[in-house]
């Protein structure tokens, strides 16, 4: 679903690349924890798969499509396969909760009906039946990211990527968010996940890719979150 | 695609940003009347121009026959009388040729001069010289007639009108050039504020359209409600202009179109403006904001 292939890049105002020769093989429906000290290249990783960077060397490609050879106008067609959670929400704060996840469909041209119809279901997936006319100051910060995930599965995409979703979080509400990403994911989305929170890595017992100044020092099937094998 | 969803983000937009869509609005209006009161005086003035050169003829005026009272050294025989009016005949820019006999003259005279009873009064018709009226294909060779007959004998002296008139159109040139200049220098003012404010509100929507581009959005969801509140300050600074050019021309043509002015005051003067005033009001702020779209809002 997700392939990186010797992958590099040197960002402009840098000399020591963000990432350096990486190649990551990821399945579809794969669970992925992507795990490192800040400035490893975890988000530069996320960012290149959403073609929102481009790589300096190396070819990628995401939901069977080489970004290289994507053109300016299909980068959308792309980022509709993709969706994506960061640590600080970026929700609107003047828009109720529905209006926020509408706001995802609405922007891609969805039918009214059919943002009506599923708007809800995602809602209600997420746990936040009874909290759609609330704005995102009026809830907590685990509902606040429960949303944005519900913004960024709405569309039903094939790929997950989390940038820190527990960054901001506290451990109790953190497994409340890593419960729902595991639903998320068994719905066969593949996902993609940033973090340096340990407990959270050891408890999922799933896939980890540990990157250090740019490169992949480990890839492990089951692993947790340190060397403690 | 959804227009009202895309709608609803225009108007939106249009009342987050009110001070800067009313300023962008006035300024369209106020550089498109200035554009539309040049064009008005350009248009107009040709108008005039061609009007008034239609009416002018070339007159070459001969003096007193030999043998009346007035004669001079240089008097008229009838033989000159003839081969100036042979000579002219056989310019072939002349279109008509009238002779003024100094009775028709006289005739002229009393009618132009009626509300002068004294000025008549003291006027024989001897005193007024008789002369041929050359009418030309195109008036401005009025200079071949001078050169042609101008010194020929019984010739007193070869006039013509379009040389004062000469003079009123360069001023008229010189005022549309100076019309025009101030015109595209608030045009490029305009286009700045428009520039500015849609930089403005492309801030102001970062979030908005961080999220856009995120989950998908095409370009054209992105960018069509800037592009669309830009035109709608257009329209809205247009329609505002065309009031304003309408106040123009009923201002005009109620208290300066005096006989020989009519074209400034005419509808179908402002009828030849507004169209180019309309296109490039709506034209220029849509363009502007799409321009900043390009370097602002870049996916």
């Amino acid at each position: 679903m997700i392939r990186f292939e010797s992958v590099t890049k040197v960002y402009p105002t840098s000399t020591r690349p963000a990432l350096d020769n990486v190649s990551v093989d990821i399945d579809k429906g794969e669970f992925v924890f992507l795990v490192g000290q800040s400035g490893s290249g975890k988000s530069t990783f996320l960012r290149l798969a959403l073609k929102a960077e481009t790589p300096t060397k190396g070819e990628i490609w995401v939901a069977g499509k080489q970004l290289s050879r994507l053109s300016h106008w299909r980068v959308p067609a792309l980022r509709r396969q993709i969706g994506t959670v960061f640590q600080d929400f970026r929700l609107l704060p003047n828009k109720t909760v529905a209006e926020n996840v509408a706001f995802a469909l609405d922007v891609i041209g969805k039918p009214r009906h059919v943002v009506a119809k599923v708007v809800p279901e995602v809602l209600s997936l997420v746990g936040l039946d009874g909290k759609e006319n609330r704005k995102p100051d009026e809830l907590s910060g685990g509902e606040q990211q429960r949303v944005a995930i519900a913004r960024a599965f709405v569309n039903r995409p094939r790929v997950l990527l989390a940038d820190e979703p527990t960054g901001n979080l506290d451990p109790a509400t953190s497994v409340g968010i890593m419960k729902l990403l595991d639903r998320i994911n068994r719905t066969g989305t593949t996902v993609v996940m940033a973090t340096h929170d340990s407990n959270i890595v050891d408890s999922m017992r799933r896939r980890v890719v540990e990157l250090e100044g740019g490169h992949v020092t480990r890839d492990q099937s089951r692993g947790v979150y340190g060397y403690a094998q | 695609m959804r227009t009202e969803f895309v709608l609803s983000e225009v108007g939106m937009g249009l009342r987050r940003n009110v001070t800067m869509t009313v300023a962008a609005i006035m300024t369209v209006a106020i550089s498109l009347t200035l554009l539309g009161i040049a064009l008005i005086i350009r248009i107009g003035a040709d108008q005039l121009e061609h009007e008034l050169l239609s009416q002018i003829e070339v007159s070459v005026y001969l003096n007193p026959e030999c043998g009346t009272p007035n004669a001079g050294a240089n008097c008229l025989t009838p033989a000159d009388r003839t081969s100036i009016e042979n000579t002219l005949q056989q310019l072939p820019q002349v279109e008509k040729i009238t002779y003024i006999s100094q009775a028709d003259a006289y005739a002229r005279f009393k009618e132009e001069f009626k509300g002068d009873q004294d000025l008549v009064r003291l006027t024989t018709q001897n005193q007024l010289p008789e002369s041929f009226a050359v009418k030309l294909k195109d008036p401005h060779d009025y200079a071949v007639v001078n050169s042609a007959v101008g010194n020929a004998p019984g010739v007193q002296i070869v006039n013509n009108a379009s040389s004062s008139l000469k003079r009123l159109f360069s001023f008229f040139h010189h005022v549309t050039l100076g019309a025009l200049l101030l015109t595209v220098l608030l045009l490029i003012s305009t286009c700045l504020l428009i520039y500015n404010s849609m930089r403005v509100a492309a801030f102001s929507r970062r979030r908005e359209t961080g999220i856009m581009r995120l989950v998908g959005a095409s370009d054209f969801y992105i960018q069509a409600p800037f592009v669309l509140e830009g035109t709608a300050a257009g329209v809205a600074g247009s329609g505002l202009a065309v009031l304003l050019l309408i106040a123009v021309k009923w201002y005009v043509s109620s208290t300066l179109a005096t006989r020989v002015l009519t074209p400034f005051g005419e509808w179908s003067t402002l009828g030849e403006a507004l169209p180019i005033v309309i296109v490039i009001g709506i034209l220029l702020p849509a363009i502007a904001s799409f321009l900043t779209l390009q370097r602002h809002l870049r996916v």
